[in-house]
């Protein structure tokens, strides 16, 4: 399973990750539309440094993702080596995607 | 055949059942027609009246179903930001800086907060009980509080720190503002 670090491409020293703008130029940098079609899931790692994620950055970083592949084909395709708080913080942003009946699937 | 029966119908059941029926009425007095009228305007007017009780109870259940699946669990979200709201006064009436342990613990109970009013605004948004748009609220003024907290933790006197707290203070009433005026306008449109 590929491991892609979050640092690398944030800095080894970041310690809140706030705002959709950022959310979605991180994705682009991380190439993010290529690895949701790897036919093998991905690990994510996640920097010890790293206090918060904010909902709104899970939304720009994940948001294309979670439209492609669903909640659960989500969190099969891709894995966090991260701290349970940040795992929870990853969570509360998808929640955030998903608030729309459309993109939950209800309609 | 079915036309015979039909001309049957017409010619010979009809006036036979007329016959039976129209006395009752042309021997009516006036004192008749007028307790039929009576008893025919209430029972309408019961009618009416029934299906007006039967829609406010209807409305009554939606509107209690809506604060209790709905309204309750967020104000629940929003109390944790609330005892947040509390710890930061606590901080700008002291008289040093705060240390990152108190910071940190206020930035735990805010995502601890957050991931239940995210968990809950999502329920909300795919329930049949309201409106499905406009409920990703406060991720705004939810980033400007992270963002004040972080900027408590770099501050080097009490003053940048108070003024950082002042904008935490602020995020957090804009973002409690905006999500109880959505519950309002939900209830006030839906139920």
């Amino acid at each position: 399973m590929p491991r892609i670090n979050l640092a690398d491409t944030v800095g080894p020293d970041v310690r809140v990750l706030i705002g959709q703008d950022r959310g979605v130029a991180v994705r682009a940098a991380m190439h993010l539309d290529e690895l949701d079609n790897s036919q093998t899931s991905v690990e994510f790692v996640i920097p010890e440094t790293l206090r918060t994620l904010t909902p709104s950055f899970v939304q720009g970083f994940f948001s294309n993702s979670v439209h492609r592949l669903g909640e659960s084909g989500f969190f099969a395709h891709y894995k966090f080596d991260a701290r349970p708080h940040i795992v929870s913080d990853i969570h509360a942003g998808i929640d955030r995607i998903l608030t729309s009946r459309h993109l939950a699937g209800v309609d | 055949m079915i036309a015979e029966w039909l001309n049957n119908f017409a010619t010979n059941t009809v006036p036979y059942l007329f016959s039976y029926v129209a006395p009752l009425f042309t021997n009516w007095t006036p004192a008749n027609w007028i307790a039929f009228g009576t008893g025919a305007a209430s029972f309408g007017l019961g009618i009416r009246n029934s299906r007006k009780a039967a829609k406010g109870e209807r409305q009554k259940n939606k509107r209690e179903e809506f604060h209790r699946r709905v309204a309750t669990p967020i104000e629940l979200a929003l109390s944790q930001f609330g005892s947040i709201n509390d710890d930061l006064y606590d901080l700008r009436d002291g008289s040093s800086l705060a240390d990152a342990t108190a910071i940190d613990a206020i930035e735990k109970r805010s995502k601890r907060a957050q991931r239940k009013l995210s968990k809950e605004l999502r329920w909300a948004a795919n329930s049949n009980l309201c409106g499905i748009v406009g409920w990703d609220i406060g991720a705004a003024e939810y980033d400007e509080l992270i963002e004040h907290l972080d900027g408590m933790r770099n501050a080097q006197t009490f003053a940048e720190q108070a003024q950082e707290i002042d904008g935490a203070l602020s995020a957090l009433d804009r973002h409690d503002r905006l999500i109880r005026e959505k519950i309002r306008s939900e209830l006030a449109e839906y139920t």
